[in-house]
């Protein structure tokens, strides 16, 4: 059996933070998971990722909703 | 009044004092009439849906079902309180399901649609397709929650649905100068200093029986012991509100004399007076040299009320450690008071069965105030 790979591990994060209906968790684990999208090239996935990040991060207040923001805005989706 | 009234027994309600008859049973026991008097009575007016005590802090946020309007009270970042239909402009879902702070923005639970505290849509996720968030359709300018008009008086939560009302102290001109004494800071001493009572009981009876100090004597006899029918008088201002003031208002006194603090500056009128008002439609006031009093008739259904009783002190000092046995005395005396009324309320509701019922007669002596707010309702619903 192969190793979970860094998408298995956050989409575990990602289900465990909505369980816990944990919205800075959720941030983050969405902007990790869109970041490693964004690191292989993958633009659209990871728009996806970056939007659900902002908005867990906008609804929460956190700080880093400034940057999730930027990136979608630098592809045209914001 | 020389409105003509088609509706003959609103017509007889307009009457004088002392040839009118009450409301008819209908206004008590029709669900027809309830759902009009819904509109009429409460949507077109300035009525009173909360405190504003329950949302101190910016962010925080309650939501109130008012006769099975949605809607949601937000202090905003900058202190200033709004009040929302508490609706998704997208699907029309409930936002917020239970009071609490908003740290970043209102995310709705569907489809997540993001507004500031102010109402501004802020984000409108994948709206143009997965990782796309804008559509030119979708102007996020123009599809901000919807607000509603709203005021705060004495720390309650006035709003006008419609929209269609003048503003607020337009309306409530004359109350406002009658008690512009004690237009100043009132404090909240927490859950001990509120409590709600249920009836089973339109809520105009709760109103009509708060206007007259006819009933004192025979409800509420401890009252009447040191504060006499006699001592009280009627207050009327037609179209407005109605109630009575007494002219021998005495402080309460804890175990060792202390009492609390006056208001500041006041005249000396109420050294000894105090004086209860129905502010039409919902909310009952009560003003005394030491603190006041607020009761919102929440019309829960047509034979049901939940009455939201809340007591301010007019000086900081009551809220002092040293006063809670004061203060839960205070919350104790009046709870008692208000309990007394309930079969009385509750008496009068099911009196409204009686198919050979009028309305009922006034004394014109004793029961203007009364009389004056079934005049308004009538002209209201009238009009």
């Amino acid at each position: 059996m192969a190793a979970p790979s860094v998408f298995d591990t956050l989409d575990a994060t990602i289900l465990a933070a909505h369980g816990a209906g944990d919205g800075a968790e959720l941030a983050y684990a969405y902007g990790a998971a869109a970041d490693a999208h964004a690191a292989r090239g993958a633009i659209d996935v990871a728009c996806f990722f970056y939007t659900q990040a902002y908005i867990f991060a906008l609804e929460a207040g956190l700080p880093q909703a400034e940057r999730y923001a930027a990136v979608l805005r630098q592809n045209g989706r914001l | 009044m020389n409105q003509h009234v088609t509706d003959e027994a609103l017509a007889r309600v307009l009457q004088p004092v002392a040839k009118a008859n009450g409301l008819p049973n209908r206004h008590y026991t029709d669900p027809h009439w309830f759902d009009l008097e819904a509109r009429k009575l409460f949507f077109e007016q300035w009525a009173g849906i909360g405190f504003a005590k329950d949302v101190p802090e910016n962010g925080d946020a309650k939501p109130i079902d008012f006769l099975g309007q949605p809607l949601v009270m937000i202090r905003g970042r900058d202190g200033t309180l709004r009040v929302f239909q508490n609706i998704c402009r997208h699907r029309g879902m409930i936002l917020i399901e239970k009071p609490g702070r908003i740290r970043g923005a209102i995310r709705c639970p569907y489809h997540s649609w993001c507004y500031d505290l102010d109402g501004a849509l802020k984000a409108t996720p994948h709206v143009g397709g997965p990782g796309h968030n804008t559509h030119e359709a979708v102007d996020r300018d123009t599809l901000g929650l919807i607000e509603v008009a709203s005021h705060v008086w004495r720390d309650i939560v006035f709003v006008n649905l419609s929209g269609t009302a003048a503003p607020f102290e337009q309306v409530n001109a004359k109350a406002l100068e009658r008690w512009k004494e004690f237009d100043q800071p009132l404090h909240h001493a927490g859950p001990g200093s509120g409590f709600a009572l249920e009836v089973a009981s339109n809520w105009k009876l709760a109103v009509e029986n708060y206007c007259e100090s006819y009933h004192l004597p025979w409800v509420h006899p401890g009252l009447n012991s040191y504060s006499r029918l006699e001592d009280h008088y009627n207050i009327e201002e037609p179209g407005a509100f109605s109630g009575q003031g007494t002219t021998v208002y005495r402080q309460l006194q804890g175990d060792a004399g202390e009492t609390f603090e006056d208001a500041a500056g006041l005249g000396s009128k109420w050294e000894t007076a105090a004086e209860y008002i129905a502010l039409y439609p919902n909310v009952l006031l009560g003003v005394h040299r030491d603190h006041s009093f607020a009761i919102l008739l929440e019309p829960a259904g047509q034979q049901r009320t939940v009455e939201h009783v809340e007591i301010y002190y007019h000086a900081e000092s009551a809220l002092q450690s040293d006063m809670a046995d004061l203060r839960a005395k205070n919350t104790a005396l009046w709870k008692v008071v208000f309990e007394e009324d309930i079969f009385v309320v509750e008496g009068m509701q099911r009196g409204r069965s009686a198919l050979h019922f009028d309305g009922g007669r006034f004394s014109p002596a004793m029961d203007g105030p009364t009389h004056m707010f079934h005049r308004w309702v009538a002209t209201q619903l009238a009009s």
